[in-house]
């Protein structure tokens, strides 16, 4: 009898255990390969990109403020891309906390919107931008700048620009990405190097240029931007949480300020 | 003749009409203002995740919204920064059912999060150990199928 009740005591841990493994079980592989990939959610914000960023290296975001200087180009998508980067640049007006530059930064991206014909939608946000830069209202701003991203990717795919949109947003990253990397480089923390590992959402973009039209993929600033984030493909895809080495930091870096570089300059004739 | 006189003169008339009808007015609701919104999941959403504003959070832009089935959970894939709280807030208009927000991390494994249940809510707190790939992801604990929407927020 005693013997019965062991038995039937062992069975019981067993089962009640088992029922609390599969409520705490984790996700199998075919439920993360099947994932929702969203653009809108799955790509982080320059917003919380940055606040991570200042929180391990408390930079003097003062002299991370550029003056925007958008060049004058007949391709639109350059054009793309230096709205991605100006939005970017938006959010470390933000951190900065200058109101001055984050107005002016809004006014720099409603001129390219226009010129992208991309404005309907986030015109009423320009006249927003001003009225909580002045308040000083940075989290608000941080979301209203959201907004106005999420504005104009809305207008891009109304209108069928999804190439455009592809451009936006790698300009936006690549800026983020020259940021983190160059502070890596002057202080490098190596908890820190987490943050300019993004293999998924590299791997993302990649396969969104390389998806474009073979007569915008055939021009040769899609082929650099192609080129250049190829090569640092293999930098990201880490097995393990290992940080990374020094000289892919290096390698980071370099390649994330030669195309922002490259983003600033006339595009070189087809 | 007449007759297409009158077919023609009626035609002009209504296009007439039309044009001089006035576009209503186009304004633009403030972010994330979910007063503006009839009510819906999305806007549920905002309005429980609203309440962290006063805790310092800021809420994305971007939002899941679709139809959760019993037995059917979906998953999100999302990129969190180490240093960061995030909050995310999962919400559906149907009080007899109930959804529960569960976060992984990229090798699947389950992450925890403090998690908090409503009547047609469900939050989970995160701060993000590591920046990483993580899931999130949404199941119907109770009822059969209900429209529900999912928004985030960080600080």
């Amino acid at each position: 009898m005693a013997q019965r009740v062991t038995i039937a005591g062992v069975l019981l841990v067993f089962l009640l255990g088992v029922a609390a493994f599969a409520k705490t079980r984790g996700l199998d592989r075919e439920r993360m390969r099947s994932a929702v990939f969203m653009e809108t959610m799955t790509l982080p914000s320059p917003g919380e990109f940055f606040v991570a960023v200042d929180k391990q290296f408390q930079p003097n975001w003062s002299q991370l403020v550029r003056p925007a200087a958008p060049v004058a180009t007949p391709l639109r998508e350059h054009l793309a891309l230096q709205l991605g980067v100006l939005l970017a640049d938006g959010y470390v007006a933000i951190e900065a906390q200058d109101g001055q530059a984050a107005k002016n930064n809004g006014r720099d991206v409603l001129g390219l919107a226009r010129k992208l014909n991309v404005s309907q939608n986030v015109l009423a946000r320009g006249q927003n931008i001003s009225d909580l830069s002045d308040k000083g209202d940075w989290r608000t701003l941080r979301e209203e700048l959201d907004a106005m991203q999420n504005d104009i990717r809305l207008s891009m795919q109304e209108q069928n620009d999804d190439d455009l949109l592809v451009f936006l947003m790698i300009g936006s990253w690549i800026r983020q990405m020259e940021i983190a990397s160059n502070l890596l480089l002057k202080n490098p923390i190596p908890e820190a190097k987490e943050l300019l590992v993004q293999p998924a959402i590299l791997n993302h973009l990649l396969e969104r240029l390389s998806g474009l039209p073979d007569k915008t993929l055939a021009n040769p600033l899609a082929q650099n931007y192609l080129t250049q984030l190829e090569a640092i493909q293999g930098l990201m895809a880490k097995g393990s949480y290992a940080p990374l080495a020094d000289q892919s930091v290096q390698d980071i870096a370099a390649t994330m300020s030669g195309l922002l570089h490259a983003t600033a300059e006339p595009p070189p004739k087809p | 003749m007449s007759r297409t006189l009158w077919i023609l003169l009626l035609v002009i008339s209504a296009s007439v009409a039309q044009s001089e009808t006035p576009d209503p007015p186009k304004s633009k609701p403030a972010p994330l203002d979910w007063n503006q919104a009839a009510l819906s999941p999305r806007s549920r959403a905002l309005e429980v995740a609203a309440e962290g504003k006063s805790q310092g959070y800021a809420m994305r832009d971007g939002f899941w919204s679709g139809t959760l089935v019993k037995g059917q959970p979906v998953v999100l894939a999302v990129q969190l920064f180490a240093w960061n709280d995030y909050r995310f807030t999962a919400a559906h208009l149907e009080p007899g059912s109930r959804i529960r927000l569960s976060i992984f991390d990229r090798w699947g494994n389950a992450s925890g999060g403090q998690e908090s249940t409503g009547e047609t809510s469900a939050t989970a707190d995160f701060s993000a150990v590591r920046s990483d790939r993580y899931y999130i992801q949404l199941e119907l604990t109770e009822g059969d199928k209900v429209g529900a929407s999912m928004v985030y927020s960080y600080k």
